[in-house]
């Protein structure tokens, strides 16, 4: 409950932040929380690089409470009808119900990359309150990642302690302001088209799901970045597509347009400047001046706070909506778009679009590499780079366009090629080449189109027509230059010969489908507000040709009860459509509904066919979290034995790192040793003694123990009879109190002499002439030196380094 | 449409649907309550020995050891048609996923037709079954290989409370909150079409 009311407290402050934004200015409440959900995201971040973050967030906490005090305060001037739009109304229910649905059910984090950053990443933030990458964490950490999502999640983190699904939570809100984004400007009047389309964005991430799930599907429960970038994306393009539309809209179009109170209104001090003044500063506010476009620059910035590939999705966002601006812009004929006085403002925007990308990412990158030069332990290219992002580019269209490349795409030319092909082979229909919904990269380029053609037919406005088939244009430009960029990182990034680098393909290419998708299911929301242009046999054919398909799809759909609920559906929908057909209605219009309705059903097919409900966020099953519940019950149960600046060495003899990246990111802000990657054990009585061995399996006696001597305790997690013949003279008991399931942990002590008596827990026998400890324990001889110092130590012939275990209750497996 | 007539036709749409479940927990509850009067749904009480084991080692009627990773319960022709399923298992580990299958006679087991265990705050499981021909059932009752399995209670149909029908899941919230929605919004769509024709003409 706590947690609850914690993490709502955040969500409460975006809230009374957008209303504040919506009331009081003329962008309609919908457009409200993208932008201050991205604000707050570049406001953090940009905080943390300056070593502010904490300060920032507790400001920006201080901001919404400040907000919402001045909002019921002057409740009496009104303003608030205004909030009431279907968008806004979505942002705040749905954000609530996530933060209930995750408070309630206490999803863990359970993926890979969870662990290794997304995840880790947050609790880092949140333990030390600066950006991750700074965080001390004790091994090699790639901290090159951009922290924009962590960031944004540490501010839901920031009352109380940190807990998984209060980061889940975060980016939900974060999603749901995207959909509040894509219902934009639709009305009350509109909720025949808001419904489906909150159906429709809700499961959007599972476009991604490419066949039947019989596990449980983790969307919604992951702390991915890849995803919620690709639909922030998509948010940031349809925000720019209700705010251009609206601006080029007379005043009574069919669209949603309830001007704010206006900021000089609002604050008295402000009308007490200059009138000329008070005009160019706040021609944006309340009713004067038209819709801002402005905003879009903190939502490119935001997505190239993502990750590392949002900077590229961050420059087509900001062409497409440049090259949208100047050719759908609204002019009469007379205005041509190419004359100064028309494309110069228009070209500022895009400046400051991409300026928004643009320095974000130069920011982030002095940043990690100030960090780099600090602690020396952090790439200042990215993560694993073998070449600059410039000479990648160059060199790889060079490769592209079969110009001689130079001395370094030289190296890569074969890689190139085999990549090359596998991607173009991977777009194209073939078995295990489906990665969506719909299928293949080529399908997902077709549904993108059908949609937009549809839209187009069917819209009865000009601009928006040529809005929809500009694009479709520019999108699949877009996109055709991001898969070849995805190429480039595949070939000079990446390591791995050939194709082997191509690890994650699906996981890259899907935030660029999950963005077409949204940005045209934008589109066509936009256009079936604006009503229907053509009022014929063929708009009925269209409309009824998208139903049948989703018949079509419906006929092997799963689950008896819910087949019967969408099969009424989808005949509810065609019957309607059979009887506009019957009866030849020659000036229907709204025939764009239908379409959107069936677009709906057929994704909640689509997703009934491929995921089991019961197995997914609406209501996974609890046993899912098992592992992961009982290694955090393990871990709290190690945490409890150590002291605030201890460090832990980690062993399992079965570990492929996981298991290590786990305990690392349980223990925090406890840090456990780099312990060579977590790799196994298992073999060291072969390996023993292999010269320019570096792995852990690779380690001598001699190695282990020096290896060891760094850390104040070792963890022990599983072990096979191979290490205990190799390390088990380490041991003061011989593992003996691992082994009988009493103990995880043993401390890590310099002694003087090898081969004491096993210590026992309740017996410490101390050979003659030995230092005891005031707690009865045989002096450590290296308590209190700094760990190098431990090590040299343990370098003298006189000193062996033994474990010895500790107390400690271990939770039952 | 007038926005009261909206809201009514969105009230309405919730109200069928909820009427329309409703009306089929009742019906559940009576059909379950006619087929336990003429016999055809009877109480079974089960022990280990009712069933073919797979990956199992059963050393008595109320105890069994796992020998692998996927240990099975198999119940062919259970002698009574089946509705639910419970048990309470004393495992001496954290037993991990608990589910059944149920299957038509001839037919292979497949994820298509499992329940997912929920554990109960006693530790027992039930299993509501789909209201179809079951005439297999093979419970999982863990994936731990080398677990002490002792069995307090297994029984087939066992005696519901009235209202245990009407519980619902989240699943069920979820259809509910979209589902008459959904319908809505195209009803309205129809009504108003029709509408606007009807005052053409």
């Amino acid at each position: 409950m706590t947690g609850f009311l914690q993490t709502m407290a955040s969500f409460l402050a975006l809230c009374a932040i957008s209303a504040l934004v919506a009331r009081h200015t003329r962008l309609p409440a919908a457009l409200a929380p993208l932008p201050v959900c991205c604000g707050a995201m570049v406001w953090l971040v940009v905080a943390g690089y300056c070593g502010v973050l904490l300060p920032a967030a507790v400001l920006l906490m201080a901001a919404g409470a400040a907000s919402l005090v001045f909002l019921l305060a002057s409740a009496r001037r009104g303003g608030f009808r205004k909030l009431l739009s279907p968008g806004f109304v979505l942002f705040c229910a749905a954000g609530a119900a996530f933060i209930l649905l995750f408070a309630v059910r206490k999803p863990m984090a359970q993926g890979w990359d969870e662990f290794s950053l997304w995840a880790t990443a947050v609790k880092l933030t949140r333990e030390h309150h600066v950006i991750y990458s700074a965080a001390p964490i004790g091994w090699p950490w790639v901290g090159t990642q951009k922290a924009g999502l962590p960031t944004f999640s540490y501010f839901f983190t920031l009352l109380g302690s940190y807990e998984v699904w209060r980061v889940y939570a975060a980016y939900a809100v974060l999603l749901c302001a995207v959909w509040a984004a894509v219902l934009g400007t639709l009305s009350w009047k509109h909720w025949k088209l808001a419904v489906p389309g909150a159906v429709v964005m809700f499961l959007l991430p599972y476009f991604t799901v490419y066949q039947r799930d019989i596990y449980c599907n983790f969307t919604y429960l992951s702390t991915y970045g890849d995803i919620p970038m690709g639909i922030l994306c998509g948010g940031a393009l349809a925000w720019y597509f209700h705010a251009a539309t609206l601006r080029r809209q007379p005043a009574d179009g069919a669209l949603c347009r309830v001007p704010g109170l206006g900021l000089t209104q609002s604050f008295a001090p402000l009308k007490h400047l200059p009138a000329a003044l008070r005009a160019r500063l706040f021609a944006h506010s309340g009713e004067a001046g038209r819709i801002p476009l402005w905003p879009l620059a903190l939502m490119t910035a935001a997505i190239t706070l993502c990750k590392d590939t949002g900077l590229p999705l961050a420059l087509i966002v900001a062409g497409v909506a440049f090259m949208d601006l100047l050719l759908c812009g609204g002019e009469t004929k007379e205005q041509s778009p190419w004359r100064a006085r028309i494309w110069l403002p228009k070209a500022g925007l895009f400046v400051l679009w991409a300026a928004g990308a643009g320095v974000l990412f130069l920011a982030s990158g002095r940043y990690i590499s100030s960090l780099g030069v600090a602690q020396g332990s952090v790439s200042t290219t990215g993560s694993g780079a073998q070449v600059s992002q410039g000479a990648m580019l160059i060199e790889g269209m060079k490769l592209l366009l079969g110009i001689a490349p130079g001395d370094i795409g030289a190296q890569f030319a074969d890689k190139f090629a085999a990549i090359r092909d596998e991607m173009v082979s991977l777009f194209l229909p073939g078995e295990l080449h489906q990665i969506t919904i719909v299928g293949c990269g080529l399908f997902v380029m077709l549904f993108v189109w059908a949609v937009l053609a549809l839209g187009a037919l069917l819209c009865d406005n000009r601009m928006q027509r040529r809005s929809m088939a500009l694009y479709g244009v520019l999108s699949t430009m877009g996109f055709f230059a991001y898969y070849i960029f995805i190429g480039f990182t595949y070939v000079f990034v990446f390591k791995g010969e050939g194709v082997a680098a191509m690890r994650d393909y699906n996981r890259y290419i899907n935030t660029y489908y999950v963005m077409w998708v949204c940005g045209a299911f934008a589109l066509l929301l936009l256009a079936a507000a604006q009503g229907s242009r053509w009022r014929s046999f063929v708009s009925w054919v269209a409309a009824c040709g998208l139903g049948a398909l989703g018949g079509v799809l419906l006929l092997s759909a799963g689950g008896a009860s819910r087949r019967v609920l969408v099969a009424a559906l989808v005949l509810l929908c065609a019957a309607g459509a059979a009887v506009a057909l019957r009866k030849r209605l020659s000036g229907w219009q709204d025939c764009l509904t239908p379409a959107v309705l069936m677009l709906a059903a057929l994704f909640l097919v689509r997703f009934t066919q491929l995921v089991q409900p019961q197995l997914s966020v609406i209501d996974y099953p609890d046993v899912v979290y098992n592992e992961a519940r009982q290694i955090e019950q393990r871990a709290q149960a190690v945490r409890a034995q150590l002291a605030p600046d201890d460090t832990v060495y980690y062993v399992n003899s079965t570990d492929d790192g996981l298991g290590w990246f786990r305990y690392s990111y349980e223990l925090l802000p406890q840090i456990l040793a780099y312990s060579g990657g977590g790799g196994n054990f298992a073999d060291v009585v072969r390996a023993r003694g292999t010269e320019g061995a570096d792995t852990a399996a690779h380690r001598s006696l001699e190695e282990f123990a020096a290896a060891v001597s760094l850390c104040d305790y070792l963890l022990l997690d599983e072990t096979l009879p191979a290490f205990w013949e190799g390390y088990g003279d380490l041991f003061a008991d011989g593992g003996a109190a691992f082994l009988s399931g009493e103990t995880m942990l043993y401390r890590v002590e310099l002694r003087e002499t090898p081969q004491y008596e096993p210590v026992t827990r309740d017996d410490v026998i101390a050979p003659d002439g030995k230092e005891i400890d005031a707690d009865g324990r045989i002096k450590d001889i290296g308590d209190g030196l700094p760990k190098a110092q431990k090590r040299e130590k343990l370098l003298d012939a006189q000193t062996v380094l033994t474990l010895v275990p500790v107390e400690m209750e271990v939770p039952a497996a | 449409m007038t926005k009261k007539q909206v809201l009514r036709l969105i009230g309405l749409c919730y109200g069928i649907v909820l009427m329309w479940n409703l009306g089929f927990a009742i019906y559940d509850a009576a059909a379950d309550a006619i087929a336990r009067a003429t016999g055809t749904l009877q109480t079974r009480t089960l022990d280990f020995t009712d069933f073919e084991t797979f990956q199992m080692t059963i050393e008595s009627p109320t105890r069994a050891v796992t020998a692998g990773s996927d240990p099975q319960l198999i119940l062919r022709t259970p002698g009574t048609r089946v509705v639910g399923a419970a048990f309470t298992i004393h495992f001496s580990e954290d037993p991990g996923e608990v589910t059944l299958y149920y299957a038509q006679e001839g037919e292979e087991f497949s994820s298509e037709k499992k329940i997912w265990g929920k554990p109960k705050n006693d530790g027992s499981y039930v299993f509501t079954l789909p209201r179809t021909r079951i005439d297999t059932l093979r419970v999982d009752p863990t994936n731990q290989p080398g677990l002490t399995m002792e069995l307090e209670s297994f029984t087939l149909n066992g005696a519901r409370d009235f209202l245990s029908y009407f519980s619902f899941t989240y699943e069920d919230l979820f259809f509910f909150l979209i589902c008459p929605g959904m319908a809505a919004a195209a009803l309205a769509y129809v009504l108003e079409r029709i509408s606007a024709r009807k005052s053409r003409t």
